[in-house]
């Protein structure tokens, strides 16, 4: 049953199978907690973004209409608890829905953990790229990967545009990390 | 899918060491089944002052934190709205059922609930509930099922 498809799993926590529910959360906690962090939110404003959304997800178990999309029901759900926490703050997300090249302006925070200088500094790079890139590119990299169409529903974007506004934001990353990579950048070795 | 960008891959491993998912965060995600209602109609959350509100761009913390907050939820037959205040890590909800009539209520949060009535008039206050995700399960005289408010962080 961990193994099975998510449609049988919804069916089966619908049924009141723990185990299905466990394993659907495994599958997708990684998705919703990467939105969360995409839109720069705290860790504890993350926790909260994540446990709204799975408690949703209980009330709709029996009404969940597309299954086999439920990474993007739930991805959705999750960033209009995101952006609900931004505008309750007075951190509108402006651009976000209009330019990939407004930066956020939320440095990222240093990371203890990353020992190699690179992974620090695509780390840091993270920080500088558009909130939609961040949001985007968290969501592409989150284990497992998702489909198109979940991360489509985390952006509230077409399908269609993933593809290049993929390439572009990889791109945006790229073009930041080469930059700190450039002998003399501002703060290199210094953090 | 084209093929994966060494960037991307690289991203993930250092996004899976510099920032994974609490633990904690995935064992509230798990435990959330058990507030699966059976039997009880869901009122989803049709209004959010929250959401709607204007002034987006010029809002800032100092002047919408204090604010009350309205939710609308919506089920067959009823509807129910709750004013949200806010006192530092506590919120007082003050509710109104309609169409109006005597109810036991319980306002439930991760951790806790605490039961009250409505008076006649379908209203009701509660004060000193944590921060966090919420819902109100609600029983009317007379009618057949319970009702439950979609879960909505406050």
């Amino acid at each position: 049953m961990l193994d099975g498809t998510t449609a049988e799993l919804v069916a089966a926590a619908g049924d009141g199978d723990s185990d299905a529910w466990d394993a659907i959360v495994d599958r997708y906690a990684r998705l919703v907690w990467s939105v969360a962090r995409g839109f720069s939110l705290a860790s504890a404003d993350a926790a909260d973004v994540s446990q709204t959304t799975w408690l949703r997800l209980v009330e709709h178990l029996d009404k969940v209409r597309e299954p086999e999309h439920l990474g993007g029901w739930l991805a959705s759900t999750a960033r209009h608890e995101c952006l609900r926490i931004l505008r309750k703050s007075g951190r509108e997300v402006i651009g976000f829905d209009a330019d990939l090249d407004v930066m956020s302006g939320e440095p990222t925070p240093e990371v203890v953990v990353l020992d190699n200088e690179r992974d620090q500094l695509l780390w840091a790079s993270l920080g500088e790229i558009s909130q939609r890139c961040q949001v985007l590119l968290r969501a592409l990299a989150a284990i497992p990967p998702p489909s198109y169409h979940d991360v489509s529903s985390a952006l509230g974007m077409p399908i269609g545009s993933i593809g290049p506004t993929r390439a572009r934001c990889l791109e945006q990353l790229k073009t930041r990390l080469d930059a700190r990579e450039q002998p003399g950048y501002p703060g290199t070795g210094g953090g | 899918m084209a093929e994966v960008e060494p960037l991307l891959a690289e991203l993930r491993e250092v996004l899976d060491r510099a920032d994974p998912i609490p633990h904690a965060v995935l064992a509230a995600g798990r435990s959330s089944f058990v507030w699966r209602t059976i039997d009880a109609e869901l009122a989803e959350l049709s209004a959010d002052s929250q959401l709607t509100s204007g002034g987006v761009r010029s809002g800032n913390a100092s002047t919408t934190a204090g604010a009350a907050r309205l939710l609308t939820f919506e089920a067959a037959g009823i509807d129910i709205e709750v004013e949200v205040s806010e006192t530092g890590s506590t919120r007082q909800l003050m509710g109104q059922i309609v169409p109006v009539g005597e109810a036991r209520l319980t306002v439930r949060w991760v951790g806790g609930e605490r039961a009250l009535d409505a008076d006649l008039a379908g209203r009701f206050t509660v004060a000193g509930i944590p921060a966090g995700a919420v819902s109100i399960a609600i029983i009317r005289a007379g009618a057949p099922r319970a009702v439950v408010t979609s879960w909505v962080t406050i």
